[in-house]
């Protein structure tokens, strides 16, 4: 049995929104509301919504790089249930050990005026992990793991392309080894055939170190290629959960199925009978009464417009937020019937 | 004519400090009347130079060297009309008169992000307005009255008030709404759009394209749809053409070349991208290296570096392979097919075809 390697718990952050000279609040962007969740050891669990719908938001409140709202977050190392929230000051910067980020975008990550050698180095430095050649071999073992040579180590980051950039950001991530990974949207910035190369090395180092990954994303083709379980959040909630394959084959929520139904497929046979979805995101400052996605929901009732719905377990381990998931008989992603 | 737009031999090259970017390198295609052609290729293909080289609007330093851009004359659907011969955009001057006629009026083009192709310091509607004034002979009453139609046309809720709104008051899909107004503004025959969903969100994306998709059947026009994203290109391309290095590699009908792709890399391509629908997957097949920088001139056929059927002495040799038809409608630029001796191993056809036709 597979132990659980974070929980989240009830999870909320709202960002005041200021106004005039005396920066009085005059209300609250409500970015991550309530959320809950579960990583196992070894898993990854991808986190999937549009812009604004608080995956970034929840992925900084577990790294505590935000403060929460309300909540609470624990992380088990060797048998301990660590209150991450309880840490302060020098125990949270150690314990960030245990926690790295990937970030979107290869170009603005990097330092442009560190090289390829410092840039990997500083966890290690500014976590004392040993003498300079103990740093140095390090640095040359993490650049080779991540698929680069280590000739570069002396080149700055303008010198290497995107994807050879998203390495070195990886390598640097991985420097401290670290438990759980939280990749922020990591090939959405990427070429399409550099994209599949770091899924494969994502994937790779997964198997190789034990990694256990938070994949953030928007782009649903690619969460359901690397996940275990995927979380879909809408409006700072999330709004269905499950393992990747009863999601993807028989969503329970209508938002995960619009979303599935507005992503262009790579087959112009399948001529498209799309659902569009009308309107736009939900505004977080300002969330419509009961269910945030029912002005946008084809399957709206009144019931919807009143009563917001809690997260509950439809089947086994499969959760979704709608009042009607259990009614409702929603389309699934199409079986791609693999040729050849 | 059948078509709108010929496009032979055009080749664009920018004359840097660090050397000569050779971004579009002797590019043929043809847009047919009132259909949708898709350019697809990763950064740095040239797709969005060879657009740009079509309003002559390349960024400083870059240069149409060679080629012509042939614009079919307006006329209406009557045949006892004159013929007017086509008109060579490339040879017009980038500042000139003749142009600036042409673009907006004949040829408009959408952009990736609204927020910097739209001014920031004028209301859309003053924006669509401009537009118009510019080109039809209207009073500024009927144009305004006109750019709220064309807010309504569009999609943009309540356009009596939103025509006085300015872009930073308005949500992403709104912005490309409105930019989708201005450009379609004076009815052009043929709209390039530049990666018009590639910033929004998937369910606004779906709502831009389907926009774009009922506007061509409503106004009649050509579209050429320049993206990365092979799934919009499926979606919306009537032909497709892949680009890489400033070279079409591979030329055919969506149903061909997603079908039957023949270029390896229009292969490595679609075996690449995860599909919705495919399962939590083991391994993706990946193209090897990456795309190389612009200076580099590479011998031969510019993808032989990343090529998994790379033949030694052939590929790499002086000169890059030709786009030659393989079957009809459908070209290649690959040694594999052209050149004489034809290998056996691509015979098979479709080693990737997923999905019907």
């Amino acid at each position: 049995m597979t132990q659980p390697l974070l929980e989240v718990s009830n999870l909320t952050k709202h960002f005041p929104i200021q106004a005039g000279f005396l920066k009085r609040v005059v209300g609250h962007i409500k970015a991550v509301e309530d959320v809950s969740f579960v990583i196992n050891e070894g898993e990854t669990l991808g986190l999937v919504g549009e812009s604004g719908c608080g995956k970034t938001t929840t992925g900084r409140l577990i790294l505590r790089l935000l403060d929460r709202t309300a909540g609470d977050l624990f992380f088990r190392l060797d048998g301990r249930r660590v209150d991450l929230c309880s840490l302060k000051g020098e125990a949270l910067r150690r314990f960030r050990t245990h926690m790295q980020l990937i970030f979107q975008d290869p170009f603005s990550s990097l330092n442009p005026r560190m090289t390829v050698r410092d840039i990997i180095a500083e966890p290690l430095r500014a976590l004392e992990f040993g003498n300079r050649k103990a740093i140095d071999e390090r640095v040359a073992w993490l650049v080779e793991a991540v698929g680069l040579k280590s000739e570069f180590l002396q080149r700055y980051p303008h010198a290497f392309s995107g994807g050879q950039r998203q390495r070195i950001g990886i390598a640097r991530a991985l420097a401290l080894n670290p438990k759980l990974i939280i990749c922020d949207e990591p090939v959405s910035a990427l070429d399409v055939s550099v994209q599949a190369q770091i899924l494969n090395l994502l994937q790779d180092l997964q198997k190789e170190f034990a990694l256990t990954y938070l994949f953030i994303a928007h782009d649903l083709a690619v969460v359901e290629h690397i996940s275990d379980r995927v979380a879909v959040m809408y409006a700072g909630r999330i709004v269905e959960m499950a393992e990747t394959s009863a999601l993807f084959r028989h969503p329970r929520h209508p938002y995960t199925e619009a979303l599935m139904e507005a992503v262009p497929e790579p087959s112009p046979g399948a001529k498209r009978e799309r659902i569009v979805l009308p309107g736009e995101v939900a505004d977080p400052s300002n969330l419509p009464p009961g269910c945030a996605f029912h002005p946008r929901c084809r399957y709206c009732q009144d019931r919807c417009k009143q009563d917001m719905p809690q997260l509950r377990e439809i089947d086994d381990g499969h959760l979704a937020a709608c009042h009607f998931a259990e009614k409702l008989d929603l389309k699934g992603a199409s079986v791609v019937i693999e040729a050849g | 004519m059948d078509n709108l737009l010929e496009i032979r031999n055009l080749a664009v090259q920018f004359d840097t400090k660090e050397g000569m970017v050779h971004a579009v390198n002797g590019v043929d295609f043809d847009v047919r009347m009132n259909r949708t052609l898709g350019l697809v290729g990763e950064s740095g293909c040239g797709k969005s130079i060879t657009a740009r080289a079509i309003l002559q609007i390349l960024p400083p330093r870059g240069k149409i060297v060679s080629g012509e851009i042939l614009l079919a004359p307006r006329n209406g659907s009557a045949h006892d009309v004159p013929r007017v011969r086509p008109l060579d955009l490339a040879k017009l001057n980038p500042r000139g008169k003749a142009i600036r006629r042409i673009r907006g009026a004949d040829i408009s083009m959408i952009f990736q992000e609204p927020m910097t192709s739209l001014s920031p310091v004028h209301t859309v509607g003053n924006q669509i307005i401009e537009a118009i004034l510019l080109h039809q002979d209207k009073s500024k009453r009927e144009a305004r009255d006109q750019a709220i139609e064309m807010l309504r046309l569009v999609g943009v809720p309540m356009p009596e008030r939103r025509v006085d709104a300015y872009p930073y008051e308005l949500s992403g899909g709104l912005r490309q709404r409105c930019m989708i107004a201005v450009a379609l503004s004076c009815h052009p025959r043929l709209l390039i759009a530049d990666e018009p969903s590639t910033a929004l969100d998937v369910t606004i994306q779906a709502q831009i394209l389907n926009l774009i998709e009922r506007l061509q059947r409503e106004l009649g026009m050509s579209v050429m749809m320049i993206t990365h994203d092979l799934g919009v290109i499926a979606e919306t391309a009537d032909e497709v053409a892949v680009m890489y290095l400033g070279r079409i590699v591979e030329f055919g009908t969506a149903a061909m070349i997603f079908n039957e792709p023949r270029h390896p890399y229009t292969r490595g391509l679609l075996e690449s991208v995860p599909r919705i629908g495919q399962g939590h997957g083991e391994r993706l097949v990946s193209i090897r290296g990456s795309v190389p920088d612009s200076f580099t001139r590479l011998a031969g056929c510019p993808f032989h570096p990343r090529c998994d059927r790379f033949m030694k002495g052939t590929c790499d040799g002086a000169a890059p392979p030709p786009l030659e038809e393989v079957a009809p409608g459908h070209k290649v630029a690959c040694f594999l097919y052209t050149g004489g001796a034809r290998p056996s191993a691509p015979a098979d056809g479709t080693p990737n075809a997923k999905g019907g036709a």
